[in-house]
């Protein structure tokens, strides 16, 4: 049994000036790595890892992040030490978990989505319960998010289709706020806690 | 079919199409300097694309479904493909534009014919704006117990709603014609989903109805495209018989309309009418006749 944290910051509002107070607090790689994005993508990248170096720090005690390496998939880790993280940025928000378990973590915008691709992406199980959801759009964003984070945890989630990754063999974190919503997914008994940071504190 | 010049086209390399939550736009990972050639044949991805997540994108595109945190990986072309057919018919007697395009588009969410060889047709019906027939259209194919399919705008979703609850009260397909009519190879994935999603959540929202079927404005197209309106849970209807009809001071008289909509007749026809017709609305009770009496069934389009 171990500890999941997870910092979630919302990013909407953010100034060209406040990017640029943030971008001068990133390493040279990762200042490399946000370069040759879009505005929107260099604040996603820039504050995504600034969160996530304020998540290790405060939780773990980590005072370097050298550059991530890679594991077979693309999955990043840090170099020397035990600890797993998990980092995904939206429009709206950007998340970062660290355990020192696998982990997995996805935010995603709460926009619509066609009903119609739910007998796609739905395991019978997960159908059934799409069918008698009061919500069906909540429920679709949700399940979407899950599997994302649980795919961000395990490489081969997805390897038998969408439909065959069952949500419901699983323990996720969700949260859910106005624009977006949050899913981890950790170890069976993982305590998990979820901190909101207001985007200031990164700067 | 007519291939315009080609000022639009761009490729996507990874691009996001639904949100900025996955890949990055050129796969390379921090800090490090190979070539862009190693670069996009490893297609590494950034953190936000973690393990396992290639084999997801894989999956998405199989099943061409293309949820918010899912980039589209796809190199697609946006060249501006503008639907239109030629003269020439195949031994079915069927446009051979249209049956080339099925085979090349069909398998991805695309329906300009049928081509299951059954002796039935599809009535679809587009409504810009409306003009004061499609009660009297809709009169008629109850009367004739026929289901078309009607594409509409935003606007005359919001100036008409009561013929839009009709249509579905009385079992019609209501298909998504988009939000403000623009040329789709004209706009950014994120216009793209702008002009979709808003006026399918509208529907939703007014109507409590789900739609599924997509017609691009003036049939203007792109591989790009089309794969976008996959990913979005639509499949795209163009058609495999139109004719002059969408200009109300230039009517053809009811009969000629009935001559011209019926000697067309052909296995799988997907019929595009223009609602704002008066000749359309006048000849349909004996065009469906003239069908029937040749031994075509007029299907239902959720049947495919």
């Amino acid at each position: 049994m171990s500890e999941t944290f997870i910092y979630v910051t919302p990013i909407e509002g953010i100034t060209e000036k406040q990017l640029a107070a943030a971008s001068e607090r990133l390493p040279q790689w990762r200042g490399n790595y946000i370069s040759g994005k879009t505005l929107s993508g260099k604040t996603e990248g820039a504050f995504s890892y600034l969160l996530l170096q304020k998540l290790v720090s405060e939780r773990f005690g980590m005072t370097d992040t050298a550059p991530f390496t890679y594991g077979k998939f693309g999955k990043p880790y840090f170099s020397d030490i035990d600890v797993f993280f998990s980092i995904s940025h939206c429009k709206t928000a950007v998340a970062a978990a660290a355990s020192r378990a696998e982990v997995g973590v996805d935010v995603m915008d709460n926009r619509s989505i066609n009903e119609n691709i739910a007998p796609r992406i739905c395991s019978e199980r997960e159908l059934a319960k799409f069918n008698s959801a009061k919500d069906k759009q909540r429920f679709l964003r949700e399940l979407w998010c899950k599997k994302e984070s649980l795919v961000k945890k395990s490489g081969t989630g997805f390897s038998k289709g969408f439909t065959s990754a069952d949500t419901e063999d699983f323990p996720f974190y969700l949260f859910a706020a106005e624009k977006y919503t949050v899913s981890s997914a950790s170890g069976t008994d993982d305590t998990v806690i979820l901190t909101e940071i207001p985007f200031t504190a990164l700067l | 079919m007519k291939i315009k010049a080609a000022p639009l086209s761009f490729i996507i390399l990874s691009a996001v199409l639904l949100s900025g939550c996955a890949f990055d736009e050129n796969g390379a990972a921090p800090g490090e300097t190979e070539s862009a050639s190693l670069r996009e044949t490893e297609g590494i991805p950034d953190e936000d694309a973690l393990n396992g997540l290639k084999t997801a994108e894989a999956e998405a595109e199989r099943i061409g479904v293309m949820l918010p945190t899912i980039a589209d990986s796809v190199s697609a072309d946006n060249t501006l493909i503008g639907w239109g057919l030629g003269r020439d018919r195949d031994d079915f007697g069927r446009p051979i534009d249209a049956v080339k395009a099925q085979e090349k588009y069909g398998g991805r969410s695309a329906l300009f014919i049928d081509t299951s060889e059954e002796k039935r047709v599809f009535l679809t019906f587009d409504e810009g704006y409306e003009n004061g027939h499609t009660a009297a259209i809709l009169d008629t194919l109850k009367e004739k117990g026929v289901h078309a399919a009607f594409f509409v705008t935003y606007d005359y979703c919001v100036s008409s709603p009561d013929l839009v609850k009709r249509m579905i009260a009385e079992g019609h397909t209501v298909g998504n014609h988009s939000y403000t009519h623009p040329s789709f190879p004209s706009l950014s994935p994120e216009e793209t989903e702008k002009e979709v999603m808003t006026l399918h959540d509208y529907v939703r929202e007014n109507f409590g109805y789900e739609m599924k079927l997509f017609r691009f404005p003036m049939g203007e197209f792109s591989e790009r495209t089309l794969i976008q309106m996959e990913s979005m849970g639509y499949t795209s209807v163009f058609w495999s018989f139109a004719y002059k009809d969408w200009d109300p001071d230039s009517q053809p008289a009811p009969s000629e309309a009935l001559k011209t909509v019926t000697e067309s007749v052909h296995s799988g026809a997907i019929y595009l009418l223009h609602a704002v017709s008066e000749a359309n609305s006048k000849a349909l009770g004996g065009i469906i006749d003239r069908w029937r009496e040749e031994g075509y069934e007029i299907a239902d389009i959720d049947a495919l």
